[in-house]
């Protein structure tokens, strides 16, 4: 820490309480437009990019290596000087999420080791003051995004594991050898003004994707003064949390990691919900883990996902060169192809009429129910009475229609043979317009 | 070892010297009796796995003395310690049969070498090393055949504590034994113990063998034993659990911790071959009993396994723990009660069946008996429900429960069901359907 961020601090926190009404309410009214079509919006993406890319990328052993490994903070401050991205290319990022039919991009910011990735003025623990590279990363990919049209999420880990105010300290970090003493409002402050920093030098963001309230979860974490400022200083900027909870108030995006926990969801929710999901098994890249999922499994995790009526973020960890690992982009690649052709019945759709079943999922766009048969070998298949009369069932792919009888207890189609490599058989149904 | 043992021995060396060089009985031809034994199997359905010995002492698994590295001279002070006064064979073979179990297979030695009977040929056993002195497996053969259910024995062919199991394979490295031994040795050793355990004890319905996977590129003269237990009782089944295909000589296909064909557990094979079937599953992460394991699984869990089991033609093997004392800890108890409860309305579905005529499908598996289809929903939701097409007519369907009738419309392209409600959230929603001829 130095003068310059201490001396930032102090005013930020005071304009912070002259301009911020701290009594007002922080849920946005539900007639707040800017906020439903932001929302409405992000539900019409369904599918977006993560990336998980820091100075940890350097040990190629996953963004956790500090904690994993009991490593000091003093000896991880020697990584960065070892950051040195020759290949990195935001635009090719961005190109790559295109590709892949990806619509918006969440980039990690600052994750658990506290390093920020732009050049923030709240410390020099920073790409730009501590590397060679001496980049803003976060400038240049929110400059190509925004050249784009491709909607950017930043990232920011509220758990620090290097910061010496992150105290008392919580679940995790506890092997960073930091004095054992620090004022958790301070931390807080220095929490704020990094986002402030984010978004007002980097929009306008799509959004903002927090993490790491898991690790205090007793803590007063001042939620409704951050959760305030984010609103007013960017009110198109949705709020996901990664907090493994309810949803707390003020926040637009129910983000799930690898599944949906349905006993997180409020009876009556109206909020997006999102499920994150990683290629292999690890979010920041690691040099030897070779579980890849197949393009199929993340064709599907795009269904499933749609047909719970969430997003699906996918993740890659780019390497310490900065260039994504080529197995990535080869089935990122095929997911944007798959997406090309049925990108109808997953784009824009929300969750179908009926609930997830052993054979798959539905969605649904106006009158269209998408039938997404994901695992269902035989001839004719049972479906649920619908909530109004059929028009027309055809199948997606060339429009051949799909034979079907209609009684009292249901729909049942005669599918057609599902090609080979067909992941995902897909026959939409056009229902009569409600009267 | 003492002078009978050694006799025994010798006896088995001579017995097998005679038979060639094959890697398994490769002549091998199920006489009738193994034939019969065989179908009583696959009708059989439900089996018990005991896991008990020498480490149930410290209440870690039975991989205790591996996962430790507990030395030979060590592991050997546990011995007489092993009193187990709550033990009663009469309660283990009755909280079977409520159950609905109709087998037990009862670990006779373990990895660990420990011999749960007098055995002849060591003194590593529980009636020379402890001081309760009883052959367990005197005791538990006798009180099955009382309760007439049928008494398997589980073999480890692994050994940790035996000198001439040298070389030493993957594991029991930490033992502190001599880095010698004559591997012949050993395997005559085995063959002498299994004939004890095929002469002294009755009918034994099965040899479940284990640990070849630690030397899997050994010679473990399968041909000689095979033919050695085949001609001493040929009804014995041979189940090995090897994880490989079936080898020539063998009678059942087992799989551990996993259903025929998949491979969750990382080390099984998926190649189903022609022998029945068997899946065994612990109740909850340990075979042997574990003090802080909790990961109970529920009867729900369970009930779906030995269904889903059923629908793969096969066999389901639960194994039980039993502690130090002899008990069997109250939750496994509960567990077991309440699956034998379900049996006793639904094991129409279950014993005498094989696998239907649909394979599994997304909402569940068919078991057959007869003219009998029995559709086993598990995964099921939707008051109708399509088939593909089956070579027989379908005269009638009905719910096993509630005994309502199932509207049934029979198309060339397939079956379609409507049932009368929509599926409850049950274990299990069994659906029957009489087949015309």
């Amino acid at each position: 820490m130095h003068l310059l961020f201490a001396a930032l601090v102090t005013s930020t926190a005071l304009s912070g309480t002259n301009s911020l009404s701290r009594d007002g309410p922080i849920l946005r009214p539900a007639d707040d437009d800017t906020i439903q079509a932001a929302r409405a919006a992000y539900r019409g993406w369904k599918v977006g990019l993560f990336i998980h890319w820091g100075t940890y990328s350097a040990l190629m052993d996953g963004e956790w290596v500090m904690n994993n490994r009991g490593i000091t903070a003093a000896e991880y401050e020697r990584i960065p000087p070892l950051f040195n991205p020759a290949a990195f290319d935001p635009a090719e990022w961005v190109r790559l999420g295109k590709a892949a039919g990806l619509r918006y991009i969440t980039m990690t910011a600052k994750h658990h080791d506290g390093f920020a990735m732009w050049n923030s003025r709240a410390s020099d623990w920073n790409v730009v003051d501590r590397t060679p590279f001496g980049k803003d990363v976060i400038g240049q990919l929110a400059a190509v995004s925004a050249r784009e049209g491709m909607p950017l999420f930043l990232y920011y880990s509220q758990l620090d594991w290097h910061h010496a105010d992150y105290y008392p300290r919580g679940g995790t970090g506890r092997a960073a050898a930091r004095p054992d003493s620090g004022s958790w409002s301070r931390y807080l402050d220095f929490m704020d003004v990094q986002l402030r920093e984010l978004l007002t030098g980097y929009g306008p963001l799509a959004g903002v994707w927090l993490d790491g309230f898991w690790d205090k979860p007793e803590a007063d974490w001042r939620l409704d003064q951050t959760y305030r400022m984010i609103h007013e200083l960017a009110p198109q900027a949705l709020i996901a949390s990664n907090h493994n909870g309810p949803p707390h108030p003020g926040e637009d995006i129910l983000t799930f990691e690898r599944a949906i926990v349905p006993g997180n969801i409020p009876a009556g929710n109206e909020l997006p919900l999102e499920i994150s999901e990683k290629i292999n098994d690890t979010w920041g890249f690691r040099l030897w883990d070779t579980a890849y999922k197949s393009s199929a499994d993340l064709i599907r995790g795009v269904v499933n996902a749609a047909g719970r009526d969430a997003n699906y973020l996918v993740n890659v960890g780019p390497m310490p060169d900065g260039r994504v690992q080529p197995e990535f982009v080869e089935r990122l690649t095929e997911l944007g192809v798959w997406l090309r052709t049925h990108g109808e019945a997953i784009y824009d759709t929300r969750g179908g009429p009926i609930p997830p079943r052993p054979w798959g999922v539905t969605t649904r766009h106006g009158n269209t129910i998408y039938v997404h048969v994901l695992a269902w070998s035989d001839p004719l298949l049972a479906l649920p009475a619908l909530p109004a009369r059929i028009r027309a069932v055809r199948r997606l792919l060339g429009g051949a229609p799909v034979p079907y009888t209609e009684s009292a207890g249901g729909v049942v189609l005669a599918l057609p043979p599902r090609g080979a490599g067909e992941v995902d058989l897909i026959v939409s149904i056009e229902l009569e317009p409600r009267p | 070892m003492n002078t009978r043992g050694a006799a025994a021995g010798l006896l088995a060396l001579l017995s097998g010297a005679a038979s060639g060089g094959l890697s398994a009985q490769e002549k091998y031809q199920p006489s009738p009796d193994n034939l019969a034994a065989r179908q009583w199997y696959q009708d059989a359905k439900f089996g018990m796995f005991i896991h008990w010995g020498a480490s149930s002492l410290l209440m870690d698994g039975e991989w205790v003395m591996e996962n430790r590295k507990i030395p030979i001279a060590q592991y050997e002070r546990m011995a007489p310690f092993f009193n187990p006064t709550g033990f009663d064979a009469a309660e283990w073979v009755a909280l079977a049969k409520t159950a609905g179990m109709k087998y037990i297979v009862l670990i006779s030695k373990h990895h660990d070498g420990f011999a749960l009977w007098d055995s002849a040929v060591s003194d590593w056993d529980v009636v020379d090393r402890t001081p309760w002195k009883q052959d367990i497996v005197r005791l538990l053969s006798d009180e099955a055949r009382r309760q007439e259910l049928r008494f398997f024995v589980y073999y480890s062919q692994l050994d940790w504590h035996h000198t001439d199991y040298f070389p030493r394979g993957m594991t029991g490295r930490s033992a502190g034994r001599p880095d010698s031994g004559q591997w012949s040795r050993y395997l005559n050793y085995m063959d002498a113990q299994l004939r004890e355990l095929l002469t002294g004890y009755g009918p034994i319905g099965g040899i479940w063998f284990d640990g070849m996977w630690d030397k899997p590129d050994a010679d473990w003269r399968l041909e000689r034993t095979y033919r050695m237990i085949h001609e001493l009782q040929p009804a014995t089944l041979i189940i090995p659990n090897h994880h490989k295909a079936p080898l020539p000589g063998e009678d059942v296909q087992t799989f551990e911790k996993d259903l025929p064909g998949s491979n969750t557990a990382g080390f099984n094979t998926t190649s189903v071959g022609a022998l029945p079937l068997e899946t065994s599953e612990t109740m909850n992460d340990s075979w042997g009993f574990r003090l802080d394991d909790h990961a109970f699984k529920s009867p729900t869990t369970l009930i779906r396994e030995l269904v889903n089991a059923a629908g793969r033609n096969a066999n389901f093997l639960l194994n039980i723990g039993p502690m130090p004392s002899g008990k069997i800890q109250p939750e496994f108890v509960t567990n077991l009660t309440a699956i034998g409860a379900w049996m006793q309305r639904h094991g129409e579905a279950i014993y005498g069946t094989r696998g239907g005529p649909i394979t599994p499908r997304p909402w569940g598996v068919t078991t057959q008996k007869g003219d009998r289809v029995y559709l086993h929903l598990l995964d099921w939701k939707d008051r109708t429900l399509a088939l593909p097409a089956l070579t027989r007519t379908v005269k009638s369907a009905r719910m096993l429960d509630s005994g309502l009738v199932v509207t049934v419309r029979q198309t060339p392209e397939g079956i379609t069901l409507l049932l009368p409600t929509r599926p409850s959230d049950s274990i299990d929603e069994i659906v029957v359907l009489e087949l015309g001829r």
